[in-house]
């Protein structure tokens, strides 16, 4: 190629870089003014201790007997429970609250369970949400489950997923309750924690 | 290009707008419309509150235990939280729980005196296994009296005939007493009155003794006490002042018109903590000829209601709650029982479906155990043919019987012994 032509070549390249470079800053930035208020409120939907919180459980560890353990965090939006259930049927009535504590809106509920139980073949686990004061009726055999009918909804903490509850309404209350059932003849599990999240979102 | 672009789309600069400035007026609405709905939705506030449950897993705190007998059997969960009971229904029936103090002085009270009181022993020349003790060292001058004693229950059905029999020998006897009278009877704790008893000598070797009872002298479905104990008043002069009275047996055997079963068929041991337990009838599959009653006791001597089963119907669904506590647990003992009282006339299988509902707090609250029971009533002719088992649970060692802490009335001398008030 003839020097001509490579310095041709060379300066077409560097004018179309240039052109490019041009049309990109060619855009016209404008500024509008904005503002982002963010105004933190106390919680409306939160966990309260039930009826059954600290109370007696099945057991003993380290010389104590065991309790039905209820821990709420301070804002009231956080929970830990913690149960000491044995071989065959161990069920927790009413071991904590959720409350709608809006005097204005209703709340869509849906609990998701992030990280389940790992049991042995043939458990179960569930959280059951009953309405305020509802009559607990357990039916089947040999290992009882709830009525259905009786409650609004039941989530299995043997898998991950998400459980639509229901709407609770301003100032509305449901009971959770907690079944728990292990087979005889299969070695107890270890500790097993379930992770889960309550999720709320205004619907009125 | 460009300028083709620019006359299509700019048309209205020169006339009238276009179809295509139209459409894309539409467009660019709908566009405007679906990101103002998109900003609408991804703003509602989602609250994700975390939560979590932790298990952790503990062995049963109260656990079930077989009860066999000549009529029953049961067949426990390897954890002690089911158990499947068969009972048979006879004409003739043994009502005692644990006659023979094989391994244990399970459901056996003491009536215990000054002086005397009672104790198990496992063994004894001459003796089948364990057994019940009168024991006591007595003084110049003193009356005393202690007795065992066994609730049992009637059957719910025409009796024909009642026949009592204690097994029993002295080990050792004081010498110069006023008297001293060895008693067997059925008690009936209501009217504190005996419905029949009679006395007898035991020698230093086992014997046999029986006594018979009229059947117009009870009322069926009722219960009462059996008793065998001793009274003694001692002279001014001591020589040997120490009373040893051994009993290998008690047996209360029926005989009824209609197939009948009446007795313990499970034991509750309950190792950590209180419980407060009812059964709770939920599946029935009888025959119309099945009457039946089912309660749960305790050992203080406290029974439920009953689940009432009539004609093949259940009555009522569940007992009432007893207190089940390890702390006064007794060594030999469960510290509650599961007792049925059934007849039946006809040929055929009853099953029973129930739960036993154990909770750590009163009134169904704290945590619930839910155990599944099986009951098959089985009615046989003639004398059953189940076989005979140990009463657990068993003892390595001599031990006391439970005393009379109870509600129950102390139980006197009959009316009309030599020591008799």
């Amino acid at each position: 190629m003839a020097a001509n032509a490579r310095q041709l070549a060379a300066v077409t390249i560097i004018a179309v870089a240039s052109l490019a470079l041009a049309i990109a800053y060619a855009h016209v930035m404008t500024y509008y003014p904005t503002s982002v208020t963010v105004s933190p409120t106390a919680p409306e939907v939160g966990f309260a201790p039930g009826s059954n919180a600290g109370g007696a459980d099945i057991g003993v560890t380290n010389g104590n007997s065991n309790t039905i353990t209820v821990t709420i965090g301070q804002n009231a939006t956080s929970l830990e429970l913690t149960v000491h259930p044995t071989y065959q049927t161990t069920y927790y009535q009413n071991i904590t609250l959720i409350e709608n504590n809006s005097t204005l809106k209703s709340y869509s509920v849906s609990i998701e369970v992030a990280s389940p139980l790992s049991l042995p073949s043939g458990s179960k686990a569930y959280l059951i949400i009953y309405s305020k004061g509802a009559t607990r009726s357990l039916s089947g055999w040999p290992i009882p489950t709830p009525t259905t009918g009786t409650y609004i909804a039941e989530v299995d903490l043997t898998s991950t997923g998400t459980t639509a509850i229901g709407t609770i309404s301003s100032g509305g209350v449901w009971e959770v309750d907690l079944l728990i059932y292990i087979p005889e003849g299969v070695t107890l599990p270890s500790q097993q924690t379930a992770e889960l999240y309550l999720i709320a979102t205004p619907s009125s | 290009m460009s300028d083709r672009w620019a006359r299509g789309l700019c048309r209205r600069r020169r006339g009238p707008l276009c179809s295509r400035c139209v459409a894309s007026a539409v467009l660019l609405s709908l566009l405007a419309a679906l990101g103002l709905a998109a900003v609408v939705v991804r703003g509602t506030p989602w609250v994700y509150e975390p939560t979590s449950a932790t298990l952790s897993f503990v062995e049963p705190g109260l656990v079930l235990g077989a009860v066999n007998s000549t009529q029953s059997s049961a067949s426990i969960g390897p954890a002690g939280a089911s158990a499947n009971v068969t009972v048979v229904a006879s004409n003739t029936s043994q009502l005692v729980s644990n006659p023979d103090f094989y391994s244990s002085p399970d459901y056996w009270y003491c009536s215990p005196g000054q002086s005397l009181s009672c104790y198990w022993i496992p063994s004894d020349t001459g003796a089948s296994g364990g057994v019940a003790v009168i024991y006591g060292t007595l003084s110049a001058g003193e009356s005393d009296s202690a007795f065992i004693y066994q609730p049992v229950t009637m059957p719910n059905a025409s009796i024909a005939s009642i026949t009592m029999a204690v097994r029993a020998r002295i080990a050792s006897q004081p010498i110069l007493v006023n008297w001293i009278v060895y008693v067997m009877g059925l008690y009936d704790p209501d009217t504190q009155q005996y419905v029949a008893y009679q006395t007898f000598t035991p020698t230093i070797t086992y014997q046999t003794f029986t006594l018979s009872i009229n059947p117009s002298s009870v009322t069926p479905g009722k219960q009462y006490l059996v008793v065998v104990g001793v009274a003694v008043d001692m002279s001014s002069i001591v020589l040997i002042n120490t009373e040893d009275f051994r009993i290998d047996s008690v047996t209360l055997t029926v005989s009824t018109e209609t197939a009948t079963f009446s007795g313990n068929v499970l034991g509750l041991n309950a190792t950590e903590g209180v419980f407060y337990a009812r059964l709770v009838l939920v599946g029935l599959n009888a025959s119309g000829s099945l009457n039946a009653s089912i309660t749960i006791a305790n050992l203080t001597g406290y029974s439920s209601t009953p689940i009432t089963i009539s004609g093949g119907e259940a009555l009522s669904g569940a007992t009432s709650f007893v207190e089940l506590n390890s702390a006064s647990n007794v060594p030999g003992y469960y510290t509650g029982w599961v007792r049925v009282e059934a007849s039946k006339g006809q040929a055929g299988n009853s099953t029973l479906y129930l739960y036993l509902e154990a909770c750590t707090a009163p009134g169904g609250a704290g945590a619930c155990s839910y155990y599944p029971l099986e009951i098959v009533i089985d009615p046989q002719e003639g004398v059953a043919t189940l076989s005979a088992g140990a009463s657990p649970p068993g003892l390595p060692g001599p031990s006391r019987l439970v005393g009379l802490n109870l509600s129950l009335p102390r139980i006197p001398a009959p009316t009309g012994s030599p020591g008799g008030g």
